[in-house]
Formats: structure tokens, C-alpha cells, sequence
């Protein structure tokens, strides 16, 4: 999975925003704030990944415990989901 | 107040902000954040309202200045985005005039601003709603001057514009683009309020109305006192459309109307943060970058500014708040039983009523008299 071409990533001052970008302003209106983790998932997003690949890495990234990371993930995933901007 | 206190005070307004649906700006206002912004394209605009406040002839522009190329525009823009502007309004003047508008949207659409467009409609073609189908702005406000070809001749100028306006509108609706109808109400077209909400309804449920007529700034021209409604006609006008929408849907609706009625002020402690004479969000969060290039706080004042055009966007944005420093209001102003919350106490609106900033205006004096005898029990 994937990031949907047309999404640009603002930093507004320490903020990370997802913002759609030309005929992308059609299907999504309005913005994402992204947290930390929510930054860091977005990066990986950037390129092809896999679940179990995105999951590994918040694991190196973050010391955290799987389920905790697992939960994080999906919530993530879920509402990038909901708001059309992956593309799997 | 010293800097710890004025941190602590100001941490609280934040979360008080943030707890409401200005996060972004609290955030942006703490950090001074140029989120906010305003490109004026142009003050040319093929209609002659007799209440604009910035219209101006070729002839007349030429006097004062030029208007900024599309290149110029486009790079500043790239500016401003690295500063983190990210609402951008585009207006003028009408900016449909602009031969090379579509050039100067279609880069600022991919540039990931959340564009807002004003519009009176009038100039749309085909060929611009193909674009705006393409890459729509997130929200479009068209004006709605009458709800006839008289009404159009009477303020406009053009009695063709209500068609063209119509026809406009009709364009619009099918670009993928949150519309909104806004109408400035004066003297002339008072009487047709609920035949204009009647054609914006057919369009979108979204219309605003503008009750306030300013002076006009930066060298237009407008004989405002022929215009305006009394100050009992603009609580009267806002209360009836306000209820209007209240009844229609609800509280949403009822605060959309109210946020575009700048001078609703109620008793409002804003963030202690530079410059302290203006109590908004204007040159904390929010810019205005006019035709021939000055960035001023908003819409409403002339001077002091900055020129991000020449010195560079985020420079001028720094300054900016500087040169309001050893500004002070009227010592009227500062006394007056009404700096409680019923006068706005807005420098720009003084500047533009009486020309500076240090003389009184009678006609605000007469509208936060206005408003404390409404609200007397409110605030």
C-alpha cells in the first residue's frame, strides 16, 4: 500500500498537514493533522509498503510493544482509509 | 504582565482555542504563523458597484501602481507556503479580469493551499469552469449585487450583470466547489433580501450577507453616506436573517452568517501578543497582500506596511507586527464606556471612517451605541 499521488504533506510549524492538490481538492476537502507517529507512518506510506513491513519499522522506530504499535497502526490505517487516500 | 505570566496566559487562551474549531489559527497566532492570507489579483472589476470599497479604473491603478505579473505572484506564493500559509484567498477587483488568472490558479492549486475564491460570477466561461471542475477551490463566494437587471443597473452599473451573474452561478454549481452566495445589502436592494436568499438557495444553501459598508482605501472611490444602512437597519437586517437561518438550520447555519458580520464583536481577550492594537488575528495569523504588492494586517487598512515583493514574504511578515508597535487608539477610544467588548475597537476600521488612527469615527461611535442598547443584559 501506498500514499494516492496528489496529497501533499505542509509543515506548519511544527504541524505535519496532509493537504490535496489539484483534481485531489474533488474527492477530499479539507485536511489531515498527522501526529508524530502519524508523520512517521506517512513517511514510510511514501513509497510501496506492506502491513507487516510499515508495522516492523514503527517497531524499530518507537519503543513500543507489537499490540500497542499494532493498535496504532490500524487506527491510523483506518482513518487514512475512511478519507480515500491510500491506495492498495 | 511579565514574560512568564504573559506565556502562561497566553498558553491558556490557547487551550481555550483549541478547544473549539480555531485550533489551527491558535496554533499558528501563538507561533506567528502566516496561515492565513489574502492575494488581491487586482482592483480592476467589470462592475462599478457604487459601495466598493476598492474598485479602481485602469486609469487610476496606473497612477498608484501596477499590478503584480503571474510570475510574481506564482513565486511568491512558493514563499508563503514555506512560511505556512495554508487558507489562501484569491480576490481582487474582480481576479476573473485577469487575462493570465488561469495561469496564476492552476500553479497555486498544486501548491497545497486550501483556496477560497471571491467572485461576482460574471466573467465565468467554459473554459474556466473546465478548470475549476479540474482543480477546484476547496470554497468559491460569489456576490449577489440584485435580484434583478435593475437592481444591477441601479448599483452596478450594468443591467446585463444580473444575467451574467445567473448564468455565472450556473457554472459554478456544477464545479465540485463549496458555493456561497454573499450579498452586500445598502439602501437600494434592502427591500430584496428574501428575493436574493431565494436565487442564492437554488444554488447552495450557504448565503451570508454584509450589511456593512466600508470607506474606501487605497485610492478608490465610494460615496458610502448615499449607501449605507443605519446602524438600527444593521442589527435589525443581521438579527432578521440570522433568525432566518436559525429557524432553516439550525446553529451551524446561524454562525456561518455571523462570521462573515466582522464588527459582531462581544467582550473578546485576545492573545497578548503583537501588535497589541489589533484585536484579531490580523498580522498574528492572517495577511493581506494587495495588487501592487503591500502586506498589510487585513483588508481595511491602508498603511503602515511591508513589501514582501521586494524585501521577500517571510521578512515582511516578521516586520509587520512591528510597525503597529507605537500605534495607540484615540484616548476617546481608551476611556469610552463601550471598549468593553461593544465597540470593536479596530484600528483598521477607524483608519478607513476617519482617515487615521487617531481621530474618532461618529458612524462606529453610532453602531457600538447601537449595540449597547441591544445588548445591554448580553455582555
Amino acid at each position: 500500500m501506498k500514499v494516492k499521488k496528489g496529497f501533499l504533506l505542509r509543515e506548519i510549524g511544527d504541524s505535519h498537514i496532509v493537504v490535496p492538490i489539484g483534481e485531489r481538492v474533488i474527492e477530499f476537502k479539507g485536511l489531515m493533522t498527522l501526529n508524530d507517529t502519524g508523520y512517521f507512518i506517512w513517511q514510510c506510506l511514501a513509497n510501496d509498503i506492506s502491513y507487516e513491513q510499515l508495522l516492523s519499522s514503527i517497531l524499530e522506530e518507537y519503543a513500543i510493544d507489537q499490540t500497542t504499535a499494532k493498535a496504532g497502526l490500524d487506527e491510523f490505517l483506518n482513518s487514512a482509509r475512511d478519507s480515500g487516500v491510500l491506495e492498495e | 504582565m511579565n514574560t512568564e505570566q504573559q506565556r502562561k496566559s497566553n498558553n491558556q487562551l490557547a487551550k481555550q482555542w483549541e478547544a473549539s474549531e480555531l485550533t489551527l489559527a491558535a496554533y499558528a497566532a501563538q507561533r506567528h504563523i502566516p496561515l492565513g492570507g489574502t492575494f488581491e489579483l487586482t482592483p480592476r472589476c467589470n462592475l462599478r458597484c457604487k459601495m466598493c470599497y476598492i474598485r479602481l479604473d485602469r486609469s487610476q491603478m496606473d497612477l498608484i501602481g501596477r499590478e503584480k505579473t503571474a510570475e510574481e505572484w506564482i513565486a511568491l506564493a512558493k514563499e508563503a507556503a514555506k512560511a505556512g500559509t495554508l487558507n489562501l484567498l484569491l480576490t481582487g477587483g474582480e481576479p476573473l479580469i485577469r487575462d493570465d488568472f488561469a495561469e496564476i490558479y492552476t500553479a497555486l492549486s498544486h501548491m497545497g493551499f486550501i483556496i477560497t475564491l471571491y467572485t461576482n460570477a460574471t466573467l465565468m466561461t467554459p473554459t474556466l469552469l473546465n478548470l475549476f471542475m479540474k482543480y477546484p477551490p476547496t470554497a468559491t463566494c460569489v456576490t449577489l449585487y440584485g435580484a434583478s437587471s435593475k437592481m444591477y443597473e441601479d448599483i452596478c452599473g450594468n443591467p446585463d450583470a444580473f444575467k451574467t451573474t445567473i448564468n455565472g452561478l450556473e457554472m459554478l454549481a456544477q464545479a465540485p466547489t463549496q458555493l456561497e452566495v454573499r450579498s452586500t445589502l445598502i439602501k437600494d436592494n434592502l427591500h430584496e433580501l428574501d428575493d436574493l436568499r431565494a436565487i442564492a438557495n437554488k444554488y447552495t444553501k450557504r448565503f451570508a450577507i454584509n450589511p456593512m459598508v466600508s470607506k474606501a482605501v487605497r485610492g478608490a472611490e465610494c460615496d458610502v453616506e448615499k449607501c449605507r444602512l443605519t446602524p438600527t437597519q444593521i442589527f435589525e437586517i443581521t438579527e432578521a436573517n440570522a433568525k432566518y437561518y436559525k429557524n432553516l438550520n439550525g446553529n451551524s447555519e446561524n454562525t456561518l452568517e455571523h462570521n462573515f458580520f466582522t464588527d459582531e464583536h462581544t467582550k473578546y481577550d485576545g492573545f497578548d501578543l503583537p501588535p497589541q492594537i489589533i484585536t484579531c488575528l490580523a498580522a498574528k495569523s492572517m495577511y493581506w497582500i494587495t495588487w501592487d504588492g503591500k502586506m498589510l494586517p487585513c483588508a481595511s487598512f491602508s498603511s503602515p506596511f511591508t513589501l514582501p515583493f521586494q524585501e521577500g514574504f517571510k521578512p515582511a511578515w516578521e516586520r509587520l507586527p512591528s510597525l503597529f508597535e507605537d500605534i495607540s487608539l484615540p484616548q476617546e477610544c481608551q476611556i469610552c464606556e463601550y471598549a468593553d467588548g461593544r465597540c470593536s475597537n479596530c484600528p483598521a476600521m477607524l483608519q478607513m471612517e476617519s482617515g487615521s488612527f487617531t481621530e474618532i469615527s461618529p458612524y462606529i461611535c453610532e453602531i457600538a451605541q447601537e449595540r449597547a442598547k441591544r445588548y445591554r443584559d448580553k455582555i
